[in-house]
């Protein structure tokens, strides 16, 4: 240790031009180091954000998807569990509506039998009558 | 008898001459080349980047031995800019380079202080640099006209002053 002291003492001593002549160009050569390396970093840090960036998207992207395929999903379920709902309502409805036409539809046929047979019995009452006149 | 006396009293001045007198006269200490001078342009980066440096040496002792490159470098631009004739400006460079020698006079004692030892190199360093500076500055004064003469015997005062600093740190009482 002494003796590098004591050299570096003599350096700058004896050989002061030298001594900063080397300093500047150390100097120069540790700015251009550390200019490099920071560039280099710099390219190191961008190509990381950029994979995190394209991390992000693609966990985005998947999520989104998984999000559209639960909710599609879960569509299709309330849909069937709607859809069931309504065929049972749907189902009931008809067949109440289609005993009510089919109750209306007898009745229809019974007075409209009541009505034929009536008529009948009036048809038959003058053919009776006219039978009995021309008698 | 006579004879062996009056050569150990010759022996004897002649040591006392060369130990203690002729250093400041015959001194071999090159100071270092201070390239770009203070009246160029870039000489403010200059000073910025030494600042600079100054405070980012991490080893105590080094930071003497900066200091004292340093007043080395300004001393002799000082010197070289006589040459050139600017001694205004040679003037507050000379001031400058003794101050780098105050600073160095700190840092030694701080690394005293700290309780580490200067090597013996850089130790004969500061001392013939100090010798080496005033004689520079005496061969300045000598070159100049006499209103200026006086800024270079102040600095050559101060650098006495910081080399008797530096003494009393080595041999304290």
């Amino acid at each position: 240790m002494d003796e590098l002291i004591s050299l570096y003492d003599n350096g700058l001593i004896y050989y002061p031009n030298i001594f900063f002549a080397v300093l500047f160009l150390i100097g120069i050569l540790g700015i251009i180091l550390v200019s490099i390396e920071i560039i280099v970093l710099g390219k190191k840090i961008r190509r990381v954000i950029e994979e995190i960036k394209s991390n992000l998207k693609q966990k985005k992207r998947i999520e989104k998807e998984e999000k559209k395929k639960t909710s599609f999903a879960q569509m299709i379920r309330v849909f069937f569990q709607r859809k069931s709902i309504l065929l049972v309502y749907i189902t009931r409805a008809l067949t109440v509506f289609f005993a009510h036409m089919v109750r209306v539809v007898f009745i229809r046929i019974n007075t409209t039998l009541g009505y034929i047979e009536s008529q009948t019995e009036k048809i038959i009452k003058k053919i009776g009558k006219e039978i009995l006149i021309e008698e | 008898m006579k004879k062996i006396n009056i050569a150990h009293i010759i022996l004897t001045l002649c040591l006392i001459y060369f130990v203690f007198t002729p250093k400041i006269l015959a001194v071999d200490y090159p100071l270092a080349w201070p390239g770009i001078l203070p009246d160029n342009k870039f000489y403010k980066l200059k000073v910025l980047r030494n600042k600079i440096i100054a405070k980012i040496i991490i080893n105590p002792v080094k930071r003497v031995e900066f200091d004292l490159l340093m007043a080395d470098k300004t001393i002799y631009a000082s010197k070289l800019l006589i040459d050139k004739g600017e001694i205004a400006l040679a003037k507050d460079t000379a001031l400058k380079g003794e101050n780098y020698y105050s600073i160095l006079v700190q840092d030694y004692n701080r690394v005293l202080l700290k309780g580490k030892k200067i090597p013996e190199s850089l130790d004969s360093k500061i001392t013939l640099a100090a010798i080496k500076h005033q004689k520079v500055f005496k061969h300045l004064e000598n070159k100049v006209t006499d209103e200026d003469k006086k800024t270079f015997q102040i600095v050559s005062k101060f650098s006495k002053i910081n080399y008797d600093f530096i003494v009393g740190f080595r041999n304290p009482k």
